[in-house]
């Protein structure tokens, strides 16, 4: 290998590695990262749960809402488990959270140590329903 | 209804199958030689466009542009001078392609080696691994 | 009319699988009857999927509910307009789109052949023609958009006719989704184009730059579609899904971003290819991932493998596109490892300050943005194949490597095209960049004089105002030289300098506009926002500006129920404009949807969202964003599409000599 073709091997190098290094970095920071677990899943972590950033999917429980000046709080089902949410969030709520409706919930923040939820943000799984379940009309 | 689509669909199926059962001729494919020659044609033109239009930017000095387009006019009569060449014997063309079918890959490594680097000093051909001059003695680039 | 459809689309299964096999036959005997069949078989390929298109519309626009995907995607109130945009609403339609795309592709790359490279058209063919087998497998057998409503009376399954549809999806019901899909797979599908002519070039040995030249347009108007596509899709976000951002680094936004990096990638190392002969292997490789990351894209999308806002759920398409894809990587890996000999470079790199390392460092950029995008995304799947864990990267992640590559590229974006190819001395080098480099630090001191700290804020609006000035300063300076040999005004120069070389200055336009998206996306470092409860009369603050809410309107039409909040907005006590988010209802679908109100400014967005009202009707919680220099970004895709259009026109030649 001659010497040009050294100093470009060693800059790619260098730009590789940065970008590992930046990869890397950011993989450690626990903000970034969340584990995706079911409520049924949270519930057997038991105390590790504490310490990871969690998305939670499960149902919502229908008439379970509770609004209060800007907090919101809510449960989220899987069979028999359940898991009382409260929104720490800032960002607004999506459209398909609603008492009424039948929706699949996904909440991404921390289990506190008092088995409450704390949501950074919320996800409502919408547009799939309309392909899903075929059920209202009638002939 | 559906009988109408059926017949859509068989028409057009019958459509294109039927140029399988005309009278049939096969192409020849082109020349390989001459398609790379002509390619190398459009890169040495467009490497000299290139170059003056940088040179007329500032973006080298003016030693580097005559040394470098030096080598590239040299490099563009060459490579001219082959296609009049082949120009001049269609026919050997021809028999060429077909020579091509038979030995492709020793007509392979042969192009290769005809691809040589010139002296920016005196314009001489020199092999592509050679690292000095062979008549001056000027470090090749 | 839904039994015509039907039929003539199952039709394209034999017609693509004979086009696909005559095609084969074509490139072994070289016969020419053979080739005319498969052309033929493009051609008609393209006539049953735009007439079963047509019978879907049909359905569509009579609202024939016997249908499922009619039934699901529309109702009777919807407007006629997005009635027909229904085509592409639900998977099965969006399914078909994408086919049709591939059929009128073929069409037309077998139409503006028909009398030239005979050698390469039978294997152009065959590519084509076996994508076109792979997506009618998908929309004739897996999701087939004619299937009819079933309904289980007790206990046997009987066709039915609904009633009234469900309507479509409202987030769907906004102009910009209206063209973002079908846009975004003219992107998409446009890379089997270049894909195609590089397996045949590939398959024949033919490897010069022949296959490059054919496709070049492809390759571009391919990349401009994409780019517009995935900024359409941000825009729809950013007006319609009520957050205040455009993009969140979500799975499917992350999809459309791969095929583009790695075909801007390709754009520029062609160049090297042209002038040098070297990086072969490398070009087809872009071409080659450009064309599997599309593919892989939609079936992202369509799979719901990694699950996404766009939320399109598991639809049994997986294992299909799997298997397709991996077939697809396999092909293309072996053609080039069996080629690997003839695809050695020409030339070899001279000077490490020289254009063609320019664009190698770029490419080396792209690279390492394609995968690092790849990872980020995939990580749920690889986590939970290596630990067992779904495991999810957040926008820091990704934000956290793609602002230094995304910054490192825009650099070079300033610095490549001041470097001469092969050298550049060190003397030049000091002429080119002293000006500039020295702009952009008075432009940092000021910046920082004016209260800006952001670390990485700074160095993106220094970089910008670097490239900004270089790429003026080239077409400054082109002008001039020409002007001074042929005497003409300085307009006229600039313009028939850039009409003779349409591609790098087309090139340089398209580099003005990523700094102006830049710049726009520099703007997310000052985002600030504030959410309040209010009632009539109410009053709050956010920033500079006041914001006092008038009256809370309820209102009602065929299609939805709406409430909506009209706020005053004030800046240093002058009133600027009202502004009036709302909240619909949709009957048919029986889905809310929020509709924010943007007051848009260069300067900044302000930018209101109705986010609900409290437990006892008398106040409605509002969300307001101020965003900065959003409108850059728009701005900027706009021009990006100029420069697309402009590189594309043919060069100018002049009769007389001696222009330049």
């Amino acid at each position: 290998m001659n010497s040009k073709k050294m100093k470009f091997v060693i800059g790619s190098l260098v730009i590789i590695v940065a970008v590992i290094v930046l990869a890397i970095q950011g993989m450690k920071e626990d903000t970034t990262m969340s584990y995706s677990k079911s409520v049924s899943e949270v519930k057997m972590l038991g105390s590790r749960a504490y310490a990871m950033t969690l998305k939670v999917n499960g149902d919502l429980k229908k008439g379970s809402i509770v609004r209060n000046n800007l907090d919101l709080d809510f449960v989220i089902t899987e069979g028999n488990s359940e898991l009382s949410i409260h929104y720490i969030g800032k960002d607004p709520i999506p459209d398909t959270f609603n008492n009424d409706m039948d929706a699949e919930v996904i909440v991404s923040g921390k289990l506190q140590q008092d088995g409450v939820f704390n949501a950074e943000r919320i996800q409502a799984k919408c547009a799939s329903k309309y392909e899903a379940d075929y059920s209202s009309p009638e002939i | 209804m559906s009988y109408f689509a059926y017949l859509i669909g068989l028409s057009f199926l019958v459509w294109i199958v039927l140029p399988l059962f005309k009278k049939d001729s096969t192409w020849i494919s082109l020349y390989m030689e001459a398609e790379e020659l002509a390619d190398k044609k459009q890169r040495v033109y467009g490497n000299i466009a290139d170059l003056e239009f940088d040179f007329a930017m500032g973006r080298l000095s003016e030693e580097d542009f005559k040394i470098i387009r030096q080598s590239f006019l040299s490099e563009a009569g060459r490579v001219i001078e082959k296609l009049e060449s082949q120009k001049s014997s269609k026919l050997m063309d021809r028999i060429k392609n077909d020579l091509e079918h038979l030995g492709k890959k020793k007509k392979k490594k042969k192009s290769k080696k005809r691809t040589a680097v010139f002296c920016t000093e005196c314009g001489t051909e020199n092999l592509t691994e050679a690292k000095f001059c062979m008549k001056c003695g000027k470090e090749l680039s | 009319m839904a039994d015509l459809g039907n039929i003539l689309l199952f039709f394209l299964f034999p017609v693509s699988v004979f086009t696909a096999l005559t095609a084969l036959a074509a490139g072994i005997t070289k016969r020419r009857g053979l080739l005319e069949a498969a052309r033929r078989g493009a051609y008609a390929a393209f006539a049953v999927t735009t007439l079963a298109v047509l019978a879907l519309e049909y359905l569509l626009v009579t609202s024939d509910f016997s249908i499922e995907y009619v039934a699901s995607n529309t109702n009777f109130a919807l407007p006629l307009f997005y009635k027909i945009v229904a085509l592409w609403a639900g998977h099965n339609g969006s399914l078909l789109l994408w086919t049709w795309i591939v059929t009128i592709f073929s069409a037309i790359v077998a139409y503006q052949h028909r009398h030239k490279n005979n050698d390469l058209m039978p294997y152009v063919l065959f590519v084509m023609a076996t994508t076109m087998v792979f997506f009618s497998i998908l929309s004739v057998f897996i999701s087939n958009p004619f299937q009819t409503l079933y309904q289980d009376f007790g206990n046997t399954l009987q066709e039915f006719t609904a009633r009234d549809g469900h309507g479509l999806n409202p987030l769907l019901q906004h102009p910009a989704m209206v063209i973002h899909p079908p846009v975004l797979f003219i992107g998409y599908v446009g890379s089997v184009v270049p894909f195609a002519f590089a397996i045949a070039a590939l398959i024949t040995g033919k490897l010069g730059s022949g296959w490059i030249h054919t496709t070049r347009r492809w390759a571009l108007t391919t990349w401009g579609f994409l780019a517009v596509g995935i900024i359409l899709g941000g825009k729809w976000a950013y007006v319609e899904l009520g957050w205040g951002g455009y993009w969140a680094w979500d799975p499917v936004e992350n999809a459309s971003l791969l095929p583009w990096l790695t075909s801007t990638a390709y754009l520029h190392s062609v160049m090297i290819q042209e002038r040098k002969g070297m990086l072969k292997i490398w070009n087809m490789a872009l071409v080659i991932s450009t064309y599997l990351l599309a593919i892989f894209g939609t079936f992202l999308t369509r799979s719901g493998i990694v699950s996404s806002v766009h939320a399109f759920a598991n639809s049994g398409l997986g294992p299909a596109f799997a298997v397709f894809l991996s077939m697809g990587i396999i092909f293309s890996l072996s053609l080039l490892i069996y080629r690997r000999k003839d695809l050695k470079p020409d030339e070899e790199m001279e000077s490490l300050v020289s254009r063609e390392s320019g664009f190698l460092f770029n490419n080396l950029l792209f690279l390492l943005a394609t995968i690092a995008v790849l990872w980020g995304t995939m990580f749920p799947v690889i986590s939970e194949l290596f630990t067992g864990d779904q495991i999810t990267v957040g926008p820091p992640w990704f934000n956290n490597i793609m602002i230094p590559i995304g910054l490192a590229l825009l650099l070079l974006t300033g610095a490549g095209p001041l470097l001469a190819w092969r050298h550049t001395s060190v003397e030049t080098l000091k002429r080119s960049f002293g000006w500039p480099t020295l702009g952009s630090i008075i432009f940092i001191a000021i910046l920082f004089a004016f209260g800006i700290r952001d670390g990485w804020a700074l160095g993106s609006f220094a970089i910008s105002f670097f490239v900004m000035w270089t790429i003026v300063v080239e077409f400054v300076k082109g002008a001039n030289i020409r002007k001074k040999n042929s005497g003409e005004n300085f307009f006229l120069a600039m313009y028939m300098l850039s009409r003779k070389n349409t591609r790098r200055y087309g090139g340089y336009l398209i580099h003005a506009a990523m700094v102006v998206m830049f710049v726009g996306f520099t703007g997310n470092a000052f985002n600030t926002e504030t959410r309040a409860e209010v009632g009539e009369g109410d009053s709050f603050q956010l920033g500079p500006y006041t914001f006092k809410a008038l009256t809370i309107i309820d209102e009602q039409n065929d299609n939805y129920s709406s409430q909506t909040l009209e706020m005053e907005m004030y800046r240093d006590n002058r009133l600027i404009d009202t502004i009036s988010p709302q909240k619909r209802f949709y009957f048919a679908s029986e889905q809310p949807s929020t509709e924010v109100d943007i007051y848009s400014t260069i300067r900044e967005d302000i930018y209101a969202v109705l986010s609900g009202m409290n437990n006892d009707g008398t106040k409605v919680i509002v969300q307001v964003y101020r965003n900065p220099f959003v409108s850059m970004v728009w701005i900027g895709a706009f021009i990006m599409g100029i420069g697309t259009l402009f590189a594309m026109l043919p060069n100018l030649r002049e009769s007389k000599a001696g222009g330049e």
